[in-house]
Formats: structure tokens, sequence, C-alpha cells
């Protein structure tokens, strides 16, 4: 049945039958059903389901729904004061419903927040906790890789390649060479010092050359550190003397190792002090030698004598440590001292340590591991943080969330 | 001759008679509303009992903008509503007439066992609209109210409802012509 040879639709057909059809269209309905069959047939069979339903009966309604209905009712006429009193408890009852559902709502976000609280005070705690210890770590990295390039500086056993030479012995030697010619010399006396810092391509050749150029000059190395870190430049750092007149051409000699990166020359004149020095040692001496005539002439008591020994011992002390102060100051002035930092001009080496597959693979594994398993210790270690605060929040809240709920049930229930 | 909303507006005023004349009028096809739709004779006394106490209750609260026996029955509706969604929580059989019925609580009267077989067979709302137009003789407009359906959805589901319980109905060999036609 189509619209275009049915004017009518099957459901009309049946609003008609309903009366559910507007006046004209229930006429045109009726003309129609009149003429076609079709729709007559689904209005008869429209008509038999409505006759058929009919036959459904029911038994007739016990008494005693108009009992308690009207004793309701009369209950209801003889409090009219108790029915708007149950009014407004209705309404209050309705309100608190709907104070409870916001009640509710409000609880739960509360508890919530709370919940939430509770999580991140472990948490907060902990990075609290966390914060100063990481500042002292850092301060100890710092002070680790300032150590470590103190460590770099200075022989080690962390350095593969370092060597300490000391050759004082053969110094004194080649030093009393040259000391007697300048014993009591008046001319000006300068204590010459140059710190030099060269780089080198070929550091093993300069190394070579550099002590050649000490031999050719009669110098001496006072102290040598050469550092050899994985990855990076070779350094050599050592501390030379030279014969003070050689100062200059050992410098030039040197410079040729490489390129200079800095230079510094300092000259200090010490003739003042090594005068001073001198008389002083002068007269310390003579004074041990006038005690040692007292003693030696002069008869006296115990007492006196050991005084004027404890004397002598002491002058002899000053003496010596004068001596000494003379012979490290004429020390200074013959010999300079040269701090040179010889360093490798660095290139960088491809490194091709790309590890092989199995390696790779082998690893892979491992770290697969080590992350499973500290997945699992970080899950555990939040699971067990967490659990107080939560079996708090559980312990805090089980009751009045119980309560609320209950409430609120039984509230939709009487609503319902 | 009073009509309810005439009625139900005295009873608002104080009038009991109203009141009465109501339940008069309405006992009977409530009663036959739940006696249709639940199984146990006892809780459909109680739910039609339970719908006047309600509309008794909540008298202030009615307003004249629709039917009385669209109201009455809007509650009725919602009741068994409850009871249904009450017997799915409790687990058990719900006892609606689509269950098998012990064929003695059926006898006298309650006739028509076969239609109220093929009528369980229908899909809930469609059955629901069908009731509701069949027994309690609820226009389009106040089926859609009372469902709170869109009137063209009560009257395609009432159109629906009522061939396939036609055919439920009718004889194997009408069935075979229908076919054919």
């Amino acid at each position: 049945m189509s619209p275009t040879t049915h004017p009518l639709q099957p459901e009309e057909v049946m609003a008609y039958l309903d009366g559910e059809l507007q006046p004209e269209r229930a006429a045109a309905a009726a003309a129609h059903i009149e003429q076609c069959a079709e729709c007559r047939a689904i209005a008869a069979g429209l008509r038999g389901v409505s006759r058929q339903m009919t036959e459904w009966q029911v038994a007739p309604a016990p008494e005693r729904i108009e009992e308690g209905v009207l004793a309701a009712l009369k209950q209801h006429a003889q409090e009219p004061a108790k029915g708007s009193a149950a009014l407004s408890r209705e309404k209050s009852n309705w309100w608190r419903a709907l104070r409870m559902r916001h009640l509710a709502w409000g609880f739960s976000a509360v508890a919530a927040m709370l919940f939430v609280f509770a999580l991140s005070i472990p948490t907060l705690h902990r990075s609290r906790m966390a914060n100063p210890p990481t500042s002292t770590q850092t301060e100890s990295r710092d002070e680790v890789s300032q150590s470590s390039r103190r460590q770099g500086d200075s022989p080690s056993p962390n350095t593969t390649a370092a060597e300490k030479e000391m050759s004082a012995g053969t110094a004194n030697r080649e030093r009393k060479k040259i000391l007697p010619s300048q014993g009591t010399s008046t001319s000006p006396m300068i204590a010459r010092t140059a710190a030099l810092s060269i780089e080198t391509r070929e550091f093993d050749n300069a190394r070579a050359a550099m002590e050649k150029i000490l031999h050719d000059h009669q110098g001496y190395v006072a102290q040598l550190t050469v550092t050899t870190p994985p990855g990076a430049a070779r350094l050599l750092t050592v501390t030379l003397q030279v014969p003070a007149g050689q100062l200059n051409a050992v410098l030039a000699a040197l410079k040729t190792l490489g390129k200079v990166q800095s230079e510094n020359q300092t000259a200090e004149e010490v003739t003042r002090q090594y005068v001073d020095l001198t008389a002083r040692l002068h007269n310390a001496r003579e004074t041990e030698a006038r005690l040692i005539n007292v003693l030696r002439e002069r008869t006296g008591k115990v007492a006196d004598v050991l005084e004027v020994e404890q004397e002598i011992a002491r002058v002899r002390g000053e003496i010596e440590q004068m001596d000494a102060q003379r012979k490290n100051m004429e020390s200074s002035v013959q010999f300079s001292s040269i701090n040179l930092r010889l360093s490798e001009e660095y290139k960088a080496v491809l490194d091709d340590a790309t590890p092989s597959t199995a390696v790779r693979l082998r690893n892979a594994v491992v770290e697969g591991f080590l992350v499973a398993y500290e997945l699992v210790i970080g899950v555990l270690v939040v699971v067990l943080s967490a659990s107080p605060s939560l079996l708090l929040c559980v312990a805090v809240l089980f009751w009045p969330v119980r309560f609320a709920f209950r409430k609120l049930r039984g509230i939709l229930a009487r609503a319902a | 001759m009073t009509t309810d909303e005439e009625l139900i507006l005295a009873f608002q005023s104080g009038s009991g008679e109203a009141f009465e004349e109501l339940f008069r009028r309405y006992r009977e096809p409530i009663y036959g509303f739940f006696r249709r739709r639940l199984q146990d004779p006892a809780r459909a006394e109680e739910l039609a009992q339970e719908t006047f106490l309600a509309v008794l209750r909540g008298i202030h609260r009615y307003e004249p903008r629709a039917l009385f026996r669209t109201y009455l029955y809007g509650i009725a509706v919602k009741l068994t509503a409850s009871e249904r969604r009450k017997a799915w929580r409790q687990g058990s059989e719900t006892k609606e007439v689509k269950e098998p019925v012990d064929p003695q609580s059926q006898a006298g009267p309650e006739a028509g066992i076969a239609v109220r077989d093929a009528v369980a067979r229908l899909e809930t709302m469609d059955r629901e609209v069908l009731l509701l137009r069949e027994f309690e003789q609820l226009s389009y407009e106040e089926i859609a109210a009372v469902l709170r359906l869109p009137l063209n959805t009560v009257r395609s589901r009432l159109f629906r409802a009522r061939m396939a319980l036609r055919d439920l109905l009718s004889a194997p060999s009408e069935r075979a012509e229908r076919a054919q036609i």
C-alpha cells in the first residue's frame, strides 16, 4: 500500500477508528475506507483486535481497597492541619531530598578533595624531603667534578699516564758548579719566574724537545705531571729550574715547541733581603764565636755554664735557619723557575664503539628487566606510600558516606 | 455530570465527597490497570490503594493543567515501574502477566487467556501503549503525556502492537491467507 495509490496511511485508518483524526480528515478517511477494500480489511482487523481484547476481563476490585482509601480520606479530612503539615512535610521531604542530593554531591567532592590531598601529602613530604638532598647532590657533584679536575692536574692513580720526576739530587750537583762565581756578589739579586702555556700538535716530540732544551741549558725538572684522560687532549705540567742567565734562551727555545697560549714573567728583587740576611748571619756567627770563647776562657758555676751552652744552641739554630734561607734565596736567584703547561691540540677520534647486534640485544633484555623491576618497585612504593592515607580516608569517610548513601537511597525510594 | 477536574478542585477545597466520587469512578479501572500488569492480585490491590493514597497525599500539589486521569494513570504507571524495578532488584521473577500464570488464579471471569498471553508477547512499551488505549481508554495525547513519548511514536507503536496482536490472535489459516495478500 503506497501513498500514491492510497491517500490514507494504515495508521490513519487506525486513528480514524480511534476517533483521533481531525473532523475533515475523518470524513475523507471514512469515504476512502468505504471504497477501499484493503483499508476496510485493515479496519476490520483493528476492530477485531479491540473486540478480542475485551475478552480479557479482570475480577472486580476488592472492597478492601475502598476501606483503606476511605479510612485515609477520613483521616485526611479530620486533620486538615496535619494535611498541610503533611504537605509541608512532603515539600520539606522533597527539599530535603534535593538538599541531600546536593549534600551528597558536595560530600563526594569534599571526600574526593580530601582523598587527593591525602594522596598528595606523602608526595609533598617526599618532595620537601628530597629537595635539600638534591641541592647538596649538585654541590657534591660539583665538588666531585672539581676534585676530578684537581686530580687531573695532579698526579693520581686515575690518570692513565702520570709521571712525577724529582731530580733534586742532580740539581744540587749542578747548582754547586755555578754557585761559587756569585757567592757574595753585590750586584742586584733578582729572582725570576716565568709561566708558559703552549699547545702543540706533536705532543711526544714536543716533550722530547723540551727535555733536550733543558739539558742543553743545564736546567732540571722540579716537578712533572702528564695526564692522558680518555677522549681528551694530553696535558704536561712541568716546573723547570734553569740557570737565571739561561732563562730567556730557554723560554725562546720552549716557544718553538708549539703555539704559545699564554706567557707570564715575574721578577722580584731580593738584594736587600739578602744583604740583611747576610748581616744577621754574620752577627749570629760572631755571637756564637764569643759565646764559645766565654765557655772556653771563663769558669763559673755549673748553672752559668749550662746557660751559656743553651744560648750557644739557640744561636746555632738561628744561624742554620738563616743559612738555609740565604741558600734558598741564592737558589731562586741563580735558578729561575718556569711553569710550563704543554697541552696537546685535541683531535677528536671517531669512536667506532657501536656494539654488536648480540650485545645490543643482550643490553636491551637486561635494560628491559631493569625497567620492569623498577616499575614493580615503583608501583609497590606508590601503593605502600599511599595505603596509610587511603586507609585513613576510608576509616574517616566510611561511616558518613554510608550514612549519606542510605539516607539518599531511602529518600529516593520514598520519592519513587 | 461533574468532570474529574471539577471534583479534584472541589476536593482541594476540602470536599471529601468529591474525592469519594473520584474514587468510585476510578476504583475499577485502576485495579484493572494493575491486575492486567501484575500477576499477584494482592499486590495489584495494594498498588491500586497506594495510587489513591498518593492522590490524597499529593492533593496540594495537583495543578489543573492536565486531565485528572492523565495525572492518575501517571501515578499508576510510576508505581508499576517502581514495582518492576523492585522485583528486578530483588532478583525474583517479575510478577507480570507475561509470566506463566497459575490457571486457577485466572479462572472465572478473568478469561481471555489467549489475549493475555498474546499481549504478554509484545514489546514492553508497545504493550503499555496498547493497554492504555484499549483498557484505560486514554487518547493518543494522554498516552503520550503519561508515558512521556512523542505523539507520533504513540501512534506508530499502537499500530504496530495491534497488528502484531492481530497476527498472534488470528488462526494459522487466516495468517497464511493474510500472508498471501
